[in-house]
């Protein structure tokens, strides 16, 4: 089945979270560092960063494709669709460090 | 009232009416028919029961052996009823749940005559055509099959399961029987109507019919092959399609000793904890990587082969799990085995297991003294059955619904930790599932696909919401539905169960209604309970008995 360019556009945003944001974070949760040896964090956290990073490229031309969705749904809101865009548009720019990275 | 009764009486079949008969002698003889004496609201049901009553009033043998001896007796589907409750410690008093672990399922095997005829109306071809040569004496006898070592004409060794003759009808009647009961109970005891009999039924009756389907079952083998293609530890034999029908399952045959006989693996020369480790590894990936395991996981269904693979049998009852439910049992596990309470609470909360009722202080503050006890523990030394049974008291204490399949999967894990055990008493379980569970729950975690389908799928409607709703979503949602709790907690996991497939925490879940229902006011009556202080689930109980009862006595009647 082949994946819709939505879903890939969404799953490079999603991954690019997730690497920023998330990894580091889930890594160092208490249950984690409980439940593995520091060996196997660093084994699966190499693992996962490629994984990402795949994911990040793989979507990267779809990207747009959210953006139009968005606006479709948020358009059809109204004044409130407007202001979350928005504020939605702040929060990935201040979440999103790609722009400093890629430049 | 009795209009009610009547119309249920009227839909069995007549020929029903001997099988309802004998459910009722074979309850008398085991010494239920006193019961029958104190839950008798109306003189008419006295008279009923009279001659029940005649046999002897009290039994020195204790009222959890005699329920299984019934299960046994009764046969096959009330084996599978009782096989069920045994996985449901949250509905079924402990002492009945220890003895329904150890029902009989081995009979005397049916005459190999009717092997023959079985297998020849299968496959409407004469046996010889078939096989080269079928052994007559069976090599396990059940209640649904029994097994025949046998040889293809093209020369190969193989196994064939038979179904019992007459199966399927014996079935259907009881499952008639039980439809029966639970319309009763829905149109009569308004009380069990949240935990809608007849759906459950239907649902037991489908599973049962997935169980006594061969070609379901050689289908399940080949998922299960195919999910462990890159373990060469483990073997599943191969079925032959082309001689399997319903009734007949044909497969390779595979030779091996008993998981648990000890004596001859060390005698084979084989790494003991090499065996472990793999079985415990396949257990977990089973469960947490594919959503599809082994639902039977009877030390009887593993054998180990001679170069040490692990070699697993018996496919009739498998567990599905939804991917949504898998996270959500990895984050309690994770949370349980690295003992932290809160998360263990939160994940509670977000499956909406915990009643409105439930004093969250006082689970806290007993699941910490638990969790406490055990991170004190060596670690390795942890007994994973024992600890997940006292989880499992303290929110049965503190009216937590435990899911079925949740408690599937602490089966699953606890028999081969038991297996474990028994043959490397050096086992160390938590060492084997501790970092592969928290692996796969970070892996899951930071999974960019998974994540992104999710979302995919639910970012047109979600954004429907968001434009009314610029707050937290998932808290009100949550609200919302705790809103209905009281009522749909059971029929939603149920809904969810209907739409996945899984077989087997179905069955788990007709647990619930029969072990509330039925043996759970025996118990308390035979108890010395009495009517008036247990709630209206005993009243179904008694409904049963009512049932039973009064359509026994409409046979006499009729003989007369
Ligand atoms: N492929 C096989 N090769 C060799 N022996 C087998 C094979 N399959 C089954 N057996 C033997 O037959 C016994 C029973 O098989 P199995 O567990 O599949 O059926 P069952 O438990 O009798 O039936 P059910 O669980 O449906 O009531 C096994 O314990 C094993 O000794
Ligand atoms: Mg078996």
């Amino acid at each position: 089945m082949p994946v819709p360019p939505l879903q890939r556009g969404i799953e490079s945003i999603v991954a690019e979270l997730l690497r920023v944001h998330v990894l580091e974070a889930v890594l160092a949760r208490p249950e984690v560092r409980r439940g593995l040896s520091p060996e196997a964090v660093e084994r699966i956290r190499r693992d996962i960063l490629d994984r990402l990073k795949a994911s990040e490229e793989q979507g990267r031309d779809h990207r747009g494709e959210v953006e139009e969705v968005l606006d479709a749904a948020l358009g059809a809101a109204g004044p409130a669709g407007a202001m979350i865009k928005s504020l939605l548009k702040a929060g990935w720019d201040h979440l999103s460090p790609s722009d400093r990275e890629a430049g | 009232m009795s209009g009610a009764i009547d119309l249920v009486v009227m839909t069995w079949r007549l020929r029903d009416m001997g099988r309802v008969r004998s459910i009722a002698g074979v309850l008398a003889r085991h010494g239920f028919a006193d019961i029958a004496a104190r839950m008798g609201p109306g003189a008419w049901a006295r008279g009923v029961f009279r001659a029940l009553l005649r046999r002897p009033r009290s039994s020195p043998i204790p009222v959890e052996k005699r329920l299984r001896l019934v299960f046994e007796e009764l046969g096959p589907t009330f084996i599978k009823l009782g096989q069920m409750l045994a996985t449901r410690p949250d509905l079924v008093p402990m002492a009945l749940v220890d003895e329904l672990t150890h029902l009989q399922d081995r009979v005397p095997p049916f005459p190999f005559q009717d092997v023959k005829e079985i297998i020849e109306s299968e496959m409407g071809l004469p046996m010889a055509e078939v096989y080269a040569e079928v052994d007559e004496v069976p090599i396990a006898a059940a209640s649904i099959a029994q097994v025949h070592s046998a040889t293809l004409r093209t020369g190969e060794p193989v196994v064939i399961k038979v179904q019992r003759p007459r199966l399927n009808e014996q079935i259907t009647a009881d499952l008639r029987i039980l439809a029966g009961l639970a319309r009763l109970l829905e149109s009569r005891v308004p009380e069990t109507r949240p935990f809608r009999p007849r759906a459950i039924v239907e649902e037991f009756t489908k599973s049962l019919q997935r169980e006594t389907d061969f070609v379901a079952e050689a289908a399940s083998m080949g998922r299960y092959r195919k999910m462990f293609e890159d373990e060469p530890g483990l073997v599943v034999p191969r079925s032959y399609p082309e001689w399997t029908r319903r009734r007949v399952l044909t497969m390779e045959r595979v030779e091996g000793v008993k998981v648990t006989d000890r004596q001859a693996l060390v005698a084979m020369g084989l790494d003991l904890k090499a065996i472990v480790d793999v079985g415990m590894r396949l257990t977990l990936r089973s469960i947490f990587e594919f959503g599809f395991f082994h639902a039977d996981p009877h030390p009887g269904n593993f054998f180990v082969g001679k170069d040490g693979t692990i070699i697993l049998l018996d496919f009739g009852m498998m567990g599905t799990i939804e991917p949504r439910r898998v996270d959500e049992m990895l984050a309690f596990m994770v949370a349980v085995l690295t003992g932290d309470v809160d998360m263990v609470v939160d994940q509670l909360l977000d499956a909406d297991l915990i009643g409105d009722d439930t004093d969250l202080r006082g689970l806290r503050s007993d699941l910490r003294s638990i969790l406490f006890r055990y991170s004190d523990a060596d670690l390795g030394s942890v007994d994973v059955a024992a600890f997940l049974q006292e989880v499992m008291a303290v929110n049965i204490r503190h009216h937590v619904f435990l899911p079925a399949d949740l408690l599937l999967v602490g089966k699953s894990i606890a028999t081969m930790e038991g297996i474990g055990h028994q043959i490397y008493p050096e086992f160390k379980p938590l060492d084997a599932i501790r970092p592969y569970l928290t692996e796969v729950y970070v892996r899951r975690l930071l999974d960019a696909k998974r994540h992104s389908q999710v979302v995919a799928r639910s970012v047109m409607d979600g954004l429907t919401l968001l434009k009314d709703a610029p707050f937290d979503i998932r808290r009100v949602l949550r609200k919302l539905r705790r809103g209905e709790l009281t009522m749909t907690l059971r029929s939603a996991d149920l809904e969810s169960r209907q739409q996945h497939t899984a077989a087997v925490a179905n069955r788990a879940l007709l647990g619930g209604l029969f072990a509330t229902f039925f043996f759970g006011a025996v118990i308390l009556l035979d108890q010395g309970g009495t009517a008036r202080t247990v709630a209206g689930w005993v009243s179904a109980g008694f409904s049963w008995m009512f049932f039973l009862g009064l359509s026994w006595s409409l046979l006499r009647g009729d003989g007369r």
